[in-house]
């Protein structure tokens, strides 16, 4: 086959800014309404299944048991007080006022390590008043799960321990 | 076979934008009515921050998410609640009606709450057999997260703790996020 003569075709030709504007208001309404993820994490709270519903008061502090008490104070950060209390059968409890959150950790840390030492189960018990901030709460729960406690438990008041026991 | 003479009968070729430039303004038209930015499970708010926390990697699909928002009417503002420019806790604000317990995107009382619970805690796996023959609910473990803003009270949380413990359900995970840092 022969080649064909095209010495006369006009030259094609794209019109790229109609293209370029449509690109660019693209550009535009995904820059504005794009939002990036951000990972969260949690921490795991798992309810007692066997205890909760029936048995739903707070235990006696004269049992064993190691007591977070978050008082709601203002003049403190984030206006909580706390206070570690340690108590059992034997001997009267005792109670240390904690400066902060890191402290608080370590010494959870220090109950729980002696506790570990003589097999005991004891449980950790988060008590806050109902003013205390959630921060606060989350800060303790923090400071238990440094120390590798999984037996956390939420102190609950009346009227929802009344509630409970409907 | 002979030459073809092909000069003088070419036709201009061009291309035509006018019918896709509005194609793509008529997709763009229907995506901005269309498109739900709002995640309707999370609410926007200040997570509490934790070290211990995990990465919520793979959220198993069958999970309730309970949010406790910060929620005033528009144009009114909160004087109470106060965060530093790092999201840091400054001061929580316990006025209980500035709070809202919100599954995907609905207001709940705590009362409602609790019959929610009940209800979508027999979804998906079911409830375990309940010991008493049927008197009580069998527990539920269908998985839930709480979010709530680090500066609510725990009183709100307690009554969240509470429908959940009345609807036997028990695998609860609290929201929170990393410190800068960590």
């Amino acid at each position: 086959m022969g080649r064909v003569k095209s010495k006369n075709v006009d030259p094609c030709e794209l019109d790229f800014t109609a293209m370029i504007d449509v690109i660019f208001q693209l550009m535009i309404f995904f820059m504005c309404t794009i939002k990036f993820k951000s990972l969260e994490g949690k921490l795991f709270s798992y309810l007692p299944k066997d205890v909760g519903l029936q048995n739903t008061s707070v235990p006696d502090p004269n049992l064993d048991e190691v007591r977070i008490k978050l008082v709601y104070d203002e003049r403190k950060p984030l206006n909580t007080k706390i206070t570690l209390q340690t108590s059992s059968n034997s001997s009267s409890s005792a109670e240390v006022q904690i400066p902060d959150w890191e402290t608080l950790s370590n010494q959870v840390a220090g109950h729980y390590a002696r506790i570990m030492s003589i097999n005991a189960k004891v449980p950790f018990i988060i008590d806050p008043q109902s003013k205390v901030p959630l921060q606060s709460i989350v800060h303790a729960m923090d400071a238990c799960r440094k120390a590798n406690i999984t037996d956390i438990r939420f102190a609950a008041k009346s009227p929802v321990t009344e509630e409970l026991k409907r | 076979m002979g030459r073809i003479k092909t000069e003088g009968m070419m036709e201009k070729v061009g291309f035509d934008m006018t019918p896709m430039i509005d194609c793509v303004f008529q997709l763009i038209i229907f995506f901005m009515l269309t498109i739900d930015f709002a995640n309707k499970q999370m609410e926007r708010l200040t997570l509490p921050k934790a070290t211990t926390s995990v990465e919520d990697k793979t959220p198993p699909e069958q999970r309730l998410m309970i949010n406790l928002s910060h929620e005033l009417p528009p144009g009114k503002n909160c004087e109470e609640l106060k965060y530093d420019n790092n999201n840091n806790l400054l001061k929580a604000c316990a006025i209980e009606k500035h709070w809202k317990i919100k599954v995907n995107g609905v207001e709940y009382q705590p009362s409602e709450l609790e019959a929610l619970l009940v209800k979508e805690g027999g979804k998906f796996e079911g409830r375990e057999p309940s010991p008493d023959g049927g008197k009580t609910l069998g527990i539920s473990n269908r998985p839930l997260m709480i979010r709530c803003d680090a500066g609510g009270i725990y009183q709100l949380l307690e009554k969240i703790f509470a429908a959940c413990a009345r609807a036997r359900m028990w695998k609860i995970e609290i929201g929170a996020s990393r410190p800068a840092g960590n």
